[in-house]
């Protein structure tokens, strides 16, 4: 009889060193703006949009953007979905690692 | 592997924790308007009773009574409507324009919470040293020299109390302003002398008004040590962000995938 072995696969939006990174921080945060998540994770205006737009695409963050002193303000925020991601993501890591010895 | 997952790890722990921290201690703006408020209404009061009334006629009395009235109506106005915290707001951002906007997870609220933080900022700063005055100096006696130690022994403990109950607040350095208030009570019952006033000149202003100068030997340790630790809070805030930004840099598993999907 033939054994099929099943491998955990880590979720292919946040395995990513950018993505994983942007989740972490706003998992620590109830929101946090562009200027902020650009300064602190080192990114160009570029990268962060582009990580950001499939982060949202997925659901896994909200993204509210407005003016503030006719400035424009964009604000990230974690949604549910993406904490429970970011929690299975974790896991499976950590299964991995087990089954890796 | 075995560097990126240890440093995974140490990721994985840290930056949420960093972050939150930052984002609590960010202090700067309180501290500024602490110090800024209270020059601005000294400048606006002694403006108006200097410079309004120098002959000190009656005329000019009622002018400077209305002037300062319309000053605190048109503060309650901002209050009221709104545009008091807006402006707060907008100072904050622009205080904080370089290093964006960060925002603590909001705590959950609960009434009990909005009350003991009324009933703390009134305890604190406004009749609550007032009315503690009156009952220890007047019905129970406390000689002004002993006044700070008394009122410490309830304020201490109601603030120990409410920064542990509030969850809007770091826990430690939110400690650092009753420890000190109580230092400075211990201090006092030591025999240090910390008064700003000398006994003579405590008598005198008894005389005139009896409890006006006692109750800055109460008020501005409450307000120094207050700021100490928003000051602290905001050294506090620098070195998380410090250490957040370490963090953030770590190598991650993840990283051996790559940055293949986010160049723009």
């Amino acid at each position: 009889m033939k054994r099929v072995m099943t491998m955990d696969m880590p979720d292919d939006v946040i395995h990513q060193p950018t993505r994983l990174r942007i989740l972490m921080l706003l998992s620590g945060l109830e929101e946090a703006d562009f200027t902020f998540l650009m300064n602190t994770l080192q990114l160009t205006n570029g990268n962060l949009s582009v990580h950001t737009s499939k982060l949202e695409q997925a659901g896994y963050i909200s993204i509210e953007k407005s003016f503030l002193n006719k400035i424009p303000h964009t604000a990230y925020r974690l949604t549910d979905l993406g904490r429970v991601r970011l929690a299975e993501y974790w896991e499976t890591i950590d299964r991995i690692r087990m089954g890796s010895g | 592997m075995a560097r990126h997952r240890e440093s995974a790890d140490e990721s994985r722990n840290e930056i949420p924790v960093w972050a939150e921290r930052y984002a609590r201690n960010r202090t700067l703006h309180i501290v500024l308007f602490l110090i800024c408020w209270p020059i601005i209404t000294f400048l606006i009061t002694w403006g108006s009773t200097v410079l309004l009334m120098p002959s000190g006629g009656l005329p000019h009395i009622i002018m400077s009574i209305a002037f300062n009235a319309g000053i605190a109506a048109g503060l309650l106005w901002a209050m009221a409507t709104g545009r008091f915290s807006r402006a707060f707001q907008r100072f904050t951002e622009w205080l904080y324009r370089k290093e964006g906007s960060a925002v603590p997870p909001l705590p959950i609220r609960r009434a009990s919470h909005g009350i003991l933080r009324f009933l703390a900022a009134v305890a604190c700063f406004g009749a609550g040293p007032w009315l503690l005055t009156f009952v220890f100096l007047h019905v129970l006696n406390v000689p002004p020299a002993y006044l700070q130690p008394a009122i410490a022994a309830v304020i201490v403990p109601f603030l120990i109390v409410v920064i542990l109950m509030g969850p809007d607040n770091p826990k430690w350095p939110g400690l650092l302003w009753p420890a000190l208030y109580a230092m400075h009570a211990v201090l006092t019952l030591a025999g240090v002398r910390l008064s700003m006033f000398s006994v003579s000149q405590l008598a005198s202003g008894n005389e005139l008004f009896p409890t006006a100068l006692i109750l800055f030997d109460v008020y501005v340790p409450l307000f120094v040590y207050g700021m100490l630790m928003l000051t602290v809070m905001h050294i506090y805030s620098r070195y998380a962000l410090l250490r957040l930004r370490m963090a953030a840099l770590l190598p991650m598993e993840a990283d051996e995938k790559g940055d293949d999907d986010g160049h723009a």
